[in-house]
């Protein structure tokens, strides 16, 4: 029977250095998969990663308990990239748009992804295979806070409350965010598949729903 | 184009998450029975994040992770190697020089020092390599965790047992306030290895 959370930092907290490293083990491959997909570098989230357990460890004493260990611990994660990524400085959140008013018409982002068989346009079968490659992409094109709560919701299976204790959002953000984020996927990935890859690269503008 | 009655784009993000209010995913599911369109789209989103997740968890799947706890406690101390690594570059230390250089790579206070070592034959020059005894090697070491000054056995192969008491690396001294890195430390005199030179 594996121990659980709670004793393994107890005992971290009191030194016991071989506990905090069975807690590492427990979580380094998790915790690596949402990094990754935050930072997209796989060295970069390696480091991040470590980075991520050391701040743990160094921050033991502040985590009451009251809490699952895990939001606690990827909420340290996701802090650490979005710092990683705003020191980068590359993609700016303010860049992109986030756009309360507009209702996404998901018929029009429609991927055909599970589409009938009749439909055997090569770009649609194109994207079926490259799909996680611009799955990536499209997550990059994210603002850091919409691709850590769709990362953490997809990765981690995460519920809404837990999402909101993770990210420290009230309950009902989280439910609209993840949608925007799910929204921005969809329009991304359409623009990949109506086979458009310079279009495909620039931020959605402002006010509408994507300049096609 | 989509039909006004149509559940909004945000009910379906929220279904598929398992988190709509009992009425609500009733009301939702009786309207996807009867909708092809909504259904597309559910499937869709969940096809979508099914895809996220396999990809990222595919490639951390592909990682080697056997190192990287360790790396994680490597970072926890940067400037302090283990008390292990320090007594065997000290054991090195002493086959080759003075006892004070070895006493003051531990970082020991010298008050708090004493050294008993049990060799079964006097040690000669060269005599290491002609016989082929390696000499003592470290073989165990282990602290009493609760004493304030410490005592550190060293096993050697051949049942001999060299035992220091040190000062508890991360504790404080009781007496001296001198700075544990002082580079220079020799025992005192009453006390001196028996069994040869050094």
């Amino acid at each position: 029977m594996p121990t659980d959370d709670l004793t393994l930092v107890r005992r971290a907290r009191s030194g016991d250095q071989r506990a905090f490293g069975l807690l590492v083990e427990r979580y380094q491959k998790k915790v690596y998969a949402v990094a990754l997909g935050m930072v997209k570098d796989p060295e970069e989230a390696l480091d991040v990663s470590q980075e991520a357990f050391v701040k743990v460890y160094r921050y033991l004493d502040r985590f009451k308990g009251d809490s699952s260990f895990y939001t606690w611990l990827y909420r340290i994660t996701t802090n650490t990239c979005i710092d990683v990524l705003r020191r980068r400085g590359v993609n700016s959140s303010d860049s992109v748009e986030y756009d309360d008013t507009v209702q996404m018409d998901l018929s029009e982002a429609s991927l055909g992804l599970l589409s009938s068989q009749v439909d055997t346009s090569p770009a649609r079968s194109a994207l079926r295979r490259e799909l996680g490659e611009k799955l990536e992409e499209a997550l990059a094109e994210l603002p850091e806070k919409h691709r850590a709560i769709l990362l953490l919701r997809e990765m981690e299976g995460m519920s809404y409350e837990d999402l909101a204790r993770t990210l420290e959002i009230p309950k009902g953000t989280v439910m609209s965010r993840l949608f925007h984020a799910r929204a921005k996927v969809q329009r991304l990935l359409a623009r990949y598949l109506n086979d458009e890859p310079a279009k495909a690269k620039t931020p959605l503008k402002k006010g509408g729903q994507g300049s096609e | 184009m989509s039909d006004p009655h149509c559940t909004s784009v945000q009910e379906l993000s929220a279904h598929l998450d398992g988190e709509l209010s009992v009425s609500a995913r009733v009301a939702l599911e009786a309207h996807l029975a009867g909708c092809p369109a909504c259904r597309a789209r559910l499937a869709e989103l969940r096809a979508v994040g099914v895809a996220l997740r396999r990809r990222f968890e595919t490639q951390a799947e592909a990682r080697d992770f056997s190192g990287f706890a360790a790396s994680v406690l490597a970072r926890l101390q940067p400037y302090r190697p283990p008390l292990a690594e320090r007594l065997s570059v000290a054991w090195e230390e002493w086959k080759t020089h003075r006892p004070g250089t070895v006493l003051g790579g531990l970082g020991l206070i010298a008050a708090a020092v004493v050294a008993v070592l049990l060799l079964p034959q006097p040690p000669r020059p060269g005599a290491v390599a002609d016989t082929g005894r390696q000499g003592p090697s470290l073989e165990a070491v282990s602290t009493d965790e609760q004493s304030h000054i410490a005592p550190v056995v060293l096993k050697t192969e051949g049942g001999d047992a060299i035992i220091w008491l040190v000062d508890h690396p991360d504790r404080p001294s009781l007496s001296l306030g001198t700075d544990a890195s002082v580079p220079e430390v020799t025992p005192p005199a009453a006390v001196r290895p028996k069994g040869g030179q050094l």
